[in-house]
């Protein structure tokens, strides 16, 4: 016994002490910088990442609730899940462009990527030592490349906290403390951070335009014309909210006014750029197909400059979310149209009334009557572009062939104004309403009313009790983005891939029509004024809808709401905006840098409707502005206009000083 | 046997020295500290809304670059909070007033008093309301103790609320969402619209109220400054008779 113990005893001795390996293996499976920076294709797959976790707001980018954030870098942490609810949270409701859940800005989720600013600052410092492997111009376009991506990542940043902190070089995880707990610089110097790479990119990235995947020169001048008409918004007009604080003080947030000249300029200049690339707008001569071909077509290489491009479920890696859920998300619930959920986001009149269509209140207040609900849309007095972007009562939808059969409800007599029947509360129910207005709890519900039998809720909508998706409850549904070169079949969650347009064209127009505008103002140039409505006039031309004229003394409507000046001939600049970028993810953000967001929803706004009613005792169809039945309201704190620094950021460098206004 | 229990017994009583360890409580936080904020052109106590305006504290020795806590500000105007941290504070008052300074204070076993004196935007005057069935007629003036530059004034508005507790916070919403209720102000002072004396025209309101019910109401103003609160009126309670 006693030898089996010592025998025991010394052979677990014996195998601790030589159990002590070294571990200083190499992993094998690792391509390292020699490898990945040589080629090109080395060089795609080391950006592979980088592109993934691009900030850019399209399908799958949520503003608020569970998983709010982008595709693969939200509050859930770093590449996790599949997004299916980013329409819940969609920035659209935040803006009152469309009704959906969580109508706000929100606080954010700390969105703070400088692991993949520290893989571009790597590219950007290790390419020169294979700079043999390329030809000069090759190697340039990299370069130009990583400038890009940078810049975009940067922009990111700058436009939730203002002043971050720069970090252009690759940081040393063994330097000393304080060298890697560095500072906030200046919101002005992160713009101009912004547009020195860009400008790199610009004079350097490939001028080839045949991936339009992929960075080029073209999507830098693009990222310029959007970033810096952002820096221009913010110089001018970032004073008026009247923040102050340490912060502020030290020009982490805001610009003084007299930058903004630079940076409209900037902007300008990088619209023109693409102009005399060849950009064009898409156009046909059935616009209304042409403006579905814009998102859709095949064909639309005019006006594409960046795409972000998604694939089959089936086919694509797991957690890039590079499919997404649009379809399902917006059709209505119903045999051909939207297998899951359905109507997560429906379009609100805030947006739909800016378009040209007929009008739907006379000159005496009293709503307007048609004869059939198609007379809203089918005529020459709705522009084209609005018919494309909407789902109206009557229309069809091209791939299942289902008429879209929307009504609000049965009016047994509308003896009054609009304004009756439309009061400011939830569902716009009052005496009026409830004296004369007949509506469904369900879709689809013929009922008999005076001794007739009358349909009062349509197949789609208006139904008072199906709660707040599946169905319409503003009386449209969104169209743009939907696909009508899949199958029915598709419109599942994860069912859909069609690409979403980063940059094109339509916006630049949009933005040198603004730009130009912002700098005619500034420097008191009323031809860069009328060079802005060519813009505007260009676009509208290309929708269907009718020129529009600049005003000759344009009034200040800005200076009683908000309290600083906006002229008229600018806010229908920021109109057209609206209408040629509605859903586009770019409405809240431009309520924000205008720093018209907080008076605009003050105490919260309700979302109003544009529902089609029966009017029995007429035969006729009326259309009513009401609160939509949910009523939820849009709101935007004043706090917003900055996020706040991440906390856990702040812990870790108490160099980050917090943003005031909290 | 013998050994087997006394080996375990060894065994047990050393598991249970090495468990009995101290319980890791810390005593609970109990410093107070108290105070009012005291309107510099009445010499009283602010009119406030409870809980709006606050008094902003960073614990400085605990961190350099601490987050911040808030002291909420009653509606008396004084403010109390008896579970800080004991130890070296930067301290602000922060509301519908001029921005004042940031003391440093220490606060310890002892109860600290600070007062703050503040100079208030807007003072709000001739509260008057007047109640005519079932409509209540308000109405007040406004002036600005320090006119050079005053952000610009945004609004005026009626609070109502049916217990002891009226301001932005403590109000019926429906007030809030009705247009005519509020009056969009969004003037600089010397702008606003004045009588002789040199302090603002007559604000009134006309609201609808419930007879039956009992209202305590004012009127509030704020400028476009970083916070945005409300300077007020004094609270006039108001018994509307039944019908």
């Amino acid at each position: 016994m006693k030898t089996f113990k010592y025998l025991f005893v010394s052979a677990i001795l014996g195998l601790t002490i030589t159990s002590c390996y070294d571990l200083d293996l190499e992993p094998k499976g690792l391509i390292y910088e020699n490898v990945l920076l040589s080629s090109d294709n080395g060089i795609k797959k080391y950006l592979t990442i980088v592109y993934q976790d691009l900030p850019i707001e399209d399908f799958n980018y949520k503003q608020n609730g569970d998983e709010k954030g982008y595709a693969t870098v939200n509050s859930n942490g770093w590449h996790s899940g599949n997004k299916w609810q980013a329409q819940k949270g969609s920035p659209a409701a935040g803006a009152a462009e469309a009704a959906g859940r969580d109508p706000s800005y929100g606080d954010g989720w700390g969105y703070w990527p400088y692991d993949r600013i520290r893989d571009i600052n790597n590219l950007i410092e290790q390419l020169p030592n294979y700079r043999d492997n390329y030809k000069e111009d090759e190697y340039n376009a990299h370069l130009g490349e990583a400038y890009f991506l940078r810049a975009f990542y940067y922009f990111g940043l700058v436009k939730r906290y203002g002043g971050v902190p720069i970090v252009d070089k690759v940081l040393d995880p063994k330097a000393p403390i304080e060298e890697l707990q560095q500072p906030r610089n200046t919101e002005y110097d992160c713009w101009k951070f912004i547009y020195n790479d860009l400008k790199f990119a610009m004079e350097n990235a490939t001028a080839s335009k045949t991936e339009v995947g992929r960075a080029n020169r073209y999507a830098a001048a693009a990222l310029m014309s959007r970033a810096m008409l952002y820096a221009g918004s913010i110089a001018k007009y970032g004073g008026y909210i009247g923040t102050t604080g340490p912060a502020v003080n030290a020009g982490l947030m805001g610009m003084s006014s007299d930058k903004a000249q630079e940076f409209f300029q900037y902007s300008y200049d990088a619209c023109k750029f693409l102009k005399d690339a060849g950009f064009t707008l898409h156009t046909g001569a059935d616009k209304e197909k042409a403006y579905l071909e814009v998102f859709l077509g095949d064909d639309s290489k005019d006006e594409d400059i960046f795409v972000k491009q998604y694939g089959p479920k089936t086919t694509t890696p797991t957690n890039t979310s590079l499919f997404h859920c649009w379809d399902t998300m917006v059709l209505p619930k119903g045999e051909g149209l939207a297998n899951d959920v359905g109507a997560a986001l429906q379009p609100v009149w805030e947006i739909m009334g800016l378009y040209d269509m007929p009008a739907i209140t006379d000159g005496d207040g009293k709503p307007v009557r048609f004869n059939k609900v198609e007379d809203l849309w089918n005529t020459t007095k709705m522009e084209a572009r609005c018919r494309a972007n909407f789902f109206f009562p009557g229309m069809t939808e091209s791939v299942s062939g289902v008429v879209m059969d929307i009504q609000g409800g049965v009016y047994k007599s509308y003896p009054g104004l609009s304004s009756d029947g439309t009061s400011e509360t939830q569902g716009s129910v009052n005496d009026y309403t409830n004296l004369y207005r007949v509506r469904a709890a369900q879709p689809n519900v013929t009922q008999t009313i005076n001794g007739q039998s009358v349909k009062v809720s349509g197949k789609y909508g208006l139904a008072e009790g199906t709660g707040d998706e599946g169905y319409t409850r503003t009386g449209a549904f969104i169209r743009k983005y939907v696909n009508y070169n899949g199958m029915s079949s598709n419109r599942v969650l994860f069912g859909s891939s069609q690409a979403w347009k980063v940059f094109r064209y339509g916006e630049i127009l949009c933005n040198w029509a603004e730009a130009a505008y912002e700098l005619g103002l500034i420097t008191d140039n009323e031809n860069l004024k009328a060079e802005a409505f060519n813009h505007i006039n260009e676009l509208r031309d290309r929708a269907g809808a009718t020129a529009h004229a600049m005003v000759t003394n344009p009034k200040d409507i800005g200076s009683e709401v908000y309290g600083f000046p906006i002229d008229e001939n600018l806010q229908y600049i920021r109109d057209e905006r609206a209408r040629e970028l509605c859903y586009e993810n770019q409405r809240l953000f431009d309520l924000r840098r205008w720093r018209v967001a907080d008076i605009m929803f003050q105490d919260g706004k309700y979302t109003h409707t544009l529902l089609p009613y029966y009017v029995l005792s007429e035969g006729k169809w009326i259309f009513l502005n009401e609160v939509e039945r949910e009523g939820r309201k849009v709101t935007f704190e004043k706090r917003w206009y900055y996020e706040q620094i991440p906390g856990g950021e702040i812990g870790k460098n108490p160099n980050l000083v917090r943003n005031d206004g909290y | 046997m013998k050994k087997l229990i006394y080996s375990l017994f060894i065994g047990v009583s050393a598991f249970l020295m090495v468990s009995c360890m101290e319980v890791d409580n810390f005593d609970a936080p109990d410093a107070h500290f108290t105070g009012r904020i005291i309107d510099s052109t009445t010499g009283q106590n602010i009119l406030a809304d409870q809980g709006e305006c606050r008094v902003r504290i960073w614990e400085k020795s605990f961190s350099t670059n601490p987050g911040n806590q808030d002291i909420p500000v009653k509606q008396d105007g004084t403010f109390n909070n008896t579970k800080l941290f004991a130890g070296t504070y930067d301290v602000v008052p922060e509301g519908a007033w001029w921005p004042a300074d940031t003391i440093r204070i220490g606060i310890g076993s002892k109860t600290v008093t600070q007062d703050f004196e503040v100079t208030p935007y807007l003072t709000l005057f001739d509260f008057k309301t007047e109640l005519e069935g079932d409509s209540l007629l308000m109405s007040c003036r406004m002036d600005a103790p320090i006119k050079a530059g005053l952000p610009q004034i945004m609004d005026i508005r009626p609070f109502l609320s049916l217990n002891q507790f009226c301001g932005a916070g403590n109000c019926i919403s429906h007030y809030n969402d009705v247009d005519d209720y509020k009056k969009s102000i969004m003037s600089t002072w010397e702008k606003l619209p004045k009588l002789d004396d040199g302090k603002s025209k007559v604000y009134s309101i006309k609201v609808w109220v419930k007879p039956g019910y009992t209202y305590f109401v004012r009127m509030g103003s704020r400028v476009k400054d970083t916070f945005q609160k409300f300077n007020y009126t004094e609270i006039v309670k108001v018994e509307v008779p039944n019908e």
